[in-house]
């Protein structure tokens, strides 16, 4: 990836689009979390690539292109979320986000991410499903670890409570 | 692996799952990064996704309706995901039977029986007085007396319960009972007998053809020690509206189990329930079902609070053999 960090920074387009292709998914997974509005997320993701593309040259350390890319995403949904005029959808539960039906655990999971709050709903995103460790939260949301850490481990509290997991059955 | 341990990793294998399976759209996959372009994509791209989405919901909502109306035998079974995947399988069978007795008319809609039960989905119209004991519904059918289920043998089936609570003069309101399961697949019609329905007495008695959906069991004698506990796997039958555990324990009580999960490398599911037989050391443990084509494990959370978890390793050669 790192290499392809450094051919993109020289105006290679084809470098940025294979390296673009390789997160596109974590980034509009993050997106339609965020928007809850996959006209609004991919959007975002559009404009993500488009504006990394042409501030790729500013990064200074190739290594934290993940981070990075995925923290103008982040902004650029805040952005969208104060400016948009279109109303939230139902549609993040409907098969059609889905190339493959999805197991009943994974549809447990999904459900219930969606019905954290934001701040949480981010954290679980961004640990479980584009697998940034708490380093790289960390650096995508600019707060301490440690403060990362126990708002990840109140994230996750919070989920296993909705999925009932704490229940007796 | 401790249930914290356990709930992570779950999350981590849903979480690879959610982001592979998602669709990306074209749109996603053909970005010009130029500005202009850009602008002149969204536009296209908002008129396509209208379009697109209304097609979308068009083709949802008919096939919704197709699926409820023409697939489902048991209609909607969340609560049963074993049956429910059978139903969906087209495993079920729709009926259109019925027989009537003192005004009263039972109609069987439906079933179907593998190795582990027969479910058998009935609604009853006609002149029906209300039941007596209405809080009796859960234990259901109190309403029904003196019923037994036989096969052309004269085999009986043990009547194992009901859910969908008690007859009403609506016929659209089903009940579904269940008996235990048929093992000699080569029985093909069932008679259902019913000598009372909400207090009336009468002779309802009706032949119903069926096939028996072929189980697979397995004998695959695994033991699991620690800690002086002896857990043993002894019999695992992979049936079409369940999957069942036999297992032996030891020394002493029943452990108590607090959760009980068979996953495997892409999927996990939660026991429906277990019973015990202490005198016996034994417990049988159901779950929906599940596939037997891969490595399974079973997950025991025997102390929530203390957190005493253990998990047996079942090879997938188990099921080869």
């Amino acid at each position: 990836m790192i290499d392809l960090v450094e051919s993109s920074k020289t105006e290679n387009s084809n470098s940025y689009d294979i390296l673009f292709q390789s997160c596109r998914k974590s980034l509009f997974l993050t997106a339609l979390v965020m928007l809850e509005n996959r006209l609004d997320a991919e959007d975002a993701v559009q404009d993500t690539a488009i504006i990394a593309y042409s501030s790729i040259s500013t990064l200074k350390n190739n290594e934290y292109f993940k981070t990075w890319i995925t923290r103008i995403l982040i902004n650029r949904c805040k952005r969208i979320r104060v400016t948009r005029s279109r109303n939230k959808t139902i549609e993040l539960t409907e098969e059609t986000l889905w190339a493959e039906p999805l197991t009943n655990h994974a549809i447990e999971v999904w459900e219930a991410v969606n019905k954290l709050g934001k701040d949480d709903k981010i954290l679980i995103t961004l640990r479980f499903f584009n697998d940034l460790s708490i380093s790289e939260i960390a650096a995508v949301l600019k707060a301490p670890i440690g403060t990362m850490k126990s708002k990840l481990h109140r994230a996750i509290k919070k989920l296993r409570k909705i999925m009932g997991e704490e229940e007796i059955r | 692996m401790n249930t914290d341990e356990l709930f992570i990793k779950q999350l981590e294998l849903s979480g690879n799952e959610i982001q592979n399976k998602l669709k990306i759209l074209n749109s996603l996959s053909d970005i010009n990064y130029s500005d202009g372009y850009k602008r002149k994509v969204k536009s296209q791209r908002k008129y396509l996704l209208l379009t697109a989405s209304v097609a979308i919901v068009l083709t949802l909502v008919l096939s919704t309706i197709v699926y409820a109306f023409v697939n489902l035998v048991f209609g909607d079974m969340n609560f049963d995901k074993g049956l429910k995947k059978a139903d969906e399988a087209g495993q079920t069978t729709s009926l259109n039977l019925s027989t009537k007795d003192k005004n009263i008319t039972l109609n069987v809609k439906g079933i179907i029986s593998d190795n582990l039960r027969t479910v058998i989905l009935v609604s009853v119209s006609g002149e029906l007085p209300p039941v007596e004991d209405e809080d009796d519904e859960d234990f259901g059918p109190a309403n029904l007396e003196s019923m037994n289920l036989r096969d052309e043998n004269g085999n009986e089936y043990q009547y194992k319960g009901a859910s969908g609570g008690y007859f009403s003069n609506d016929p659209n309101k089903d009940m579904r009972l269940e008996f235990e399961g048929i093992k000699n697949h080569d029985v093909d019609s069932l008679t259902l007998y019913i000598a009372s329905i909400n207090g009336i007495t009468g002779v309802w008695e009706i032949n119903i053809p069926i096939k028996v959906i072929p189980s697979h069991e397995f004998y695959p004698n695994i033991v699991y020690e620690e800690n002086g506990v002896t857990f043993a796997i002894d019999k695992i039958v992979f049936a079409a509206t369940d999957t069942e555990l036999t297992c032996r324990y030891g020394p002493g009580h029943f452990m108590g189990f607090t959760k009980v999960i068979l996953s495997n490398s892409i999927d996990s599911v939660k026991s429906n329930s277990w019973s015990a037989d202490n005198n016996a050391g034994a417990v049988e443990i159901h779950f929906p079902t599940f596939p037997m084509d891969r490595d399974i494990t079973l997950t025991i959370v025997v102390n929530d609070k203390e957190q005493t978890t253990f998990s047996v390793d079942i090879p997938a050669s188990t099921f080869k053999k």
